[in-house]
């Protein structure tokens, strides 16, 4: 299983253009995006299509809002990243289109970037118990 | 649709190289085995489908909800006075 455990430098360098070696569902035609911070903390993502600059996910690193989130992911299934033992950043999609209490994140189809080849992919998670739109925002005090 | 009866261990091949084979029957369930190459995503329908309106819908959030998903995140002492 490959590690899971690296991490996106939000100073690293803004022209962060991944090569996605399989298509993010819906979005066939797009195998090209530019990964930017959104923020400081390395948490907000930008995922911007280099070639439709109207299309863009925003992307969180899930451990913040899901620290228990463990995707078990197959040597097989990533191995069209050719990553070869570098470490892999799991990133999670978000889904925003109402109030902040209502978004989501997308854990059972995760977007997995190899650093050191600049390839990504989102990755359909064969495990049925991650859910596909989880809620980010907390439901209460703690 | 091509409609084709198999018994359990037959295979049905697509192209040249996707081999699909009922590996058994049990009451309603059918397990089905697929080879293919790796380039040949392969997913239950109704995930597939699932799966791409999830990526539709995240597309493209507007400006102000990414504004508040950064607010949600950033501790309330880091931000700048007014």
């Amino acid at each position: 299983m490959s590690s899971m455990t690296a991490t996106v430098d939000p100073g690293a360098d803004a022209d962060n253009v991944f090569d996605f070696v399989g298509p993010i569902l819906g979005f066939e035609g797009e195998r090209s995006f530019a990964l930017s911070p959104l923020e400081d903390s390395g948490t907000l993502w930008s995922l911007e299509s280099t070639t439709n600059p109207d299309l863009r996910f925003v992307l969180a690193a899930p451990a913040p809002f899901f620290p228990d989130y463990a995707p078990t992911v197959e040597e097989n299934a990533v191995a069209p990243l050719a990553s070869a033992g570098d470490e892999l950043t799991v990133l999670v999609i978000l889904t925003v289109d109402g109030p902040i209490r209502t978004a989501t994140a997308n854990l059972l189809a995760p977007v997995i970037l190899a650093l050191g080849n600049r390839r990504a992919m989102q990755l359909v998670l064969p495990d049925d118990t991650n859910s596909v739109r989880a809620p980010i925002a907390p439901t209460g005090g703690h | 649709m091509l409609i084709l009866t198999r018994r359990v261990g037959e295979s049905v091949v697509i192209g040249d190289e996707i081999v699909l084979t009922v590996v058994e029957v049990r009451g309603d369930s059918v397990r089905l085995g697929i080879e293919a190459p790796r380039s040949v995503d392969v997913h239950r329908e109704e995930v597939y489908r699932e799966l791409q309106a999830a990526n539709k819908r995240a597309a493209s959030p507007a400006d102000e909800a990414i504004e508040n998903l950064k607010a949600l995140i950033k501790p309330k002492d880091d931000q700048p006075a007014d």
